[in-house]
């Protein structure tokens, strides 16, 4: 009964925040369903939840997970149409950018982001885009609280690069 | 320039939010999980128990196989490519042999780089640096401790238990697992840029590829359906044969934070391609799923087996 309640309240608590980062993780709209697994995933899993960890860090690393497993998926899924159709898939959903309506200098920076290797993506958009405590990134994404702290210098620095000093403007 | 980057991530929307239908729905199929729950609980403390019991024992059994093939097996050839520099293998050394002193050299500095790492001394890689590399290292090192910093690397959990090392040219790879106490383990990998100044093998630069990606069964088994889709497409589109009449067999267990298993592929008799074609695909594969997945896989632990029917 008690695991009913939490979860429950996991729900209306951080659905839209698992929302926003999977948005901003995979790069796509719909991400409803992706949602929807989170927390049956984390029912199923509710047993190894550890009580000392926030419900929060633990939803976004369940999320991570999936949103990891989707983005293969999707990349399976892509190079089997082309093999088989010799055919680009339709871009059917729409973009993080046209969701919240991104400014021309945000959209420049979130497509550097999606450039950048995985573990930079992880940190800027945990650490960066939705503000997790260094505390938090680290539960999410297991790493020492040193080691976010040291990745997100890099990450940063690596978009820098990556955008060349367009943001001076 | 870096302060005014981390204002405008943390400027970025993030108010979008469930709209009424998508939450009714997922409440409902969050509500059918929970009562659907309710009635497996009975099952759960059994099925825990033998979950529990048989992990360990199909480890077992993969390992007692995979040595048994070893030892008596003179028929199965264990992916041995000509010319293929991977000195890997773990510190104790599998793998093919060094070919040069140069790469000798730098395969040594490599063990004493991933060594550093496990004793989380980074006073041995400093010595191996060019000036460029010390400096970064440095700058790593203020970040973590601050400006008095140290020579500590590396986390206290999860640690090293072994590394592989691949050569090629003036480049190493390493490949690090690492385990918790839990235990639960992590892959890391790390190239190593070498120069050559005055005639002494330096470190120039170096970095990381991914760091502590979690090794489980989940993983496991997403590794080995990717194994099998990949091996069966390739395999379909050089022979001609429909993807139908391509049978891939695979399985494998964690033994010691390492994937060890089997890949047995099954053609139709009169399937055209050579044995060693299919070797070449399923290595490739290998290392392909490897690193998309970023995980660590020594080739020898993988055993192949190719038949007709």
């Amino acid at each position: 009964m008690f695991e009913k309640e939490k979860i429950t309240e996991w729900f209306h608590l951080y659905s839209n925040d698992v929302l926003n980062f999977l948005i901003y993780y995979t790069g796509r709209g719909d991400v409803e369903d992706l949602v929807q697994e989170v927390f049956i995933k984390a029912i199923r899993k509710i047993r190894t939840f550890n009580n000392q960890s926030s419900p929060k860090t633990w939803l976004f690393s369940i999320a991570r997970n999936l949103a990891i497993d989707e983005l293969r998926k999707q990349r399976r899924e892509r190079d089997k149409q082309e093999k088989l159709v010799n055919s680009q898939v339709q871009k059917l959903t729409k973009s993080p950018e046209d969701i919240y309506g991104l400014t021309e200098t945000n959209r420049e920076i979130y497509r550097g982001i999606l450039t950048l290797r995985q573990n930079y993506r992880d940190v800027l958009i945990l650490r960066g885009i939705k503000e997790l405590s260094v505390g938090e990134t680290a539960e999410v994404l297991h790493w020492s609280e040193n080691k976010v702290r040291v990745t997100y210098n890099r990450a940063i620095k690596a978009l820098g690069n990556k955008l060349g000093g367009s943001l001076d403007e | 320039m870096n302060n005014k980057l981390s204002e405008k991530l943390n400027a970025f929307p993030k108010n979008h939010q469930l709209d009424q239908h998508s939450k009714l729905k997922i409440e409902a199929h969050i509500q059918e999980e929970l009562n659907s729950m309710d009635s497996k609980r009975i099952w759960f403390g059994f099925s825990e128990f033998l979950k529990k019991v048989t992990v360990p024992i199909s480890a077992i059994a993969i390992l007692a196989i995979v040595t048994l093939l070893l030892a008596t097996s003179e028929n199965i050839n264990f992916f041995q490519l000509g010319g293929d520099r991977n000195l890997g293998g773990s510190p104790n050394g599998a793998g093919s042999p060094i070919q040069t002193e140069e790469e000798e050299r730098i395969h040594a500095l490599s063990i004493d780089w991933a060594k550093a790492l496990q004793v989380r001394d980074g006073q041995p890689r400093y010595e191996i640096m060019t000036d460029k590399a010390k400096e970064k290292f440095e700058q790593e090192q203020i970040l973590r401790s601050g400006e008095n910093w140290n020579f500590v690397i590396g986390d206290s959990s999860p640690w090293v238990i072994d590394y592989t090392i691949k050569i090629d040219d003036l480049t190493a790879e390493i490949g690090y697992v690492s385990e918790t106490s839990e235990p639960a383990y992590y892959h890391s990998k790390e190239i190593l840029h070498f120069v050559k100044e005055n005639d002494v093998l330096l470190v120039d630069e170096y970095e990381t590829i991914y760091e502590n990606h979690k090794f489980d069964y989940d993983e496991l088994q997403g590794i080995l359906s990717d194994l099998k889709y990949g091996i069966t497409i390739s395999i379909a589109e050089q022979t001609g044969l429909d993807t139908e009449s391509v049978t891939i067999m695979n399985d494998a267990g964690i033994v010691d934070g390492h994937m060890v298993g089997s890949i047995s592929v099954a053609l139709p008799r009169n399937a055209k391609i050579e044995e060693n074609t299919i070797r070449k695909i399923i290595e490739e594969k290998i290392q392909e799923v490897s690193d998309s997945r970023n995980v660590i896989i020594i080739k020898e632990n993988i055993t192949i087996q190719i038949e007709s029917y």
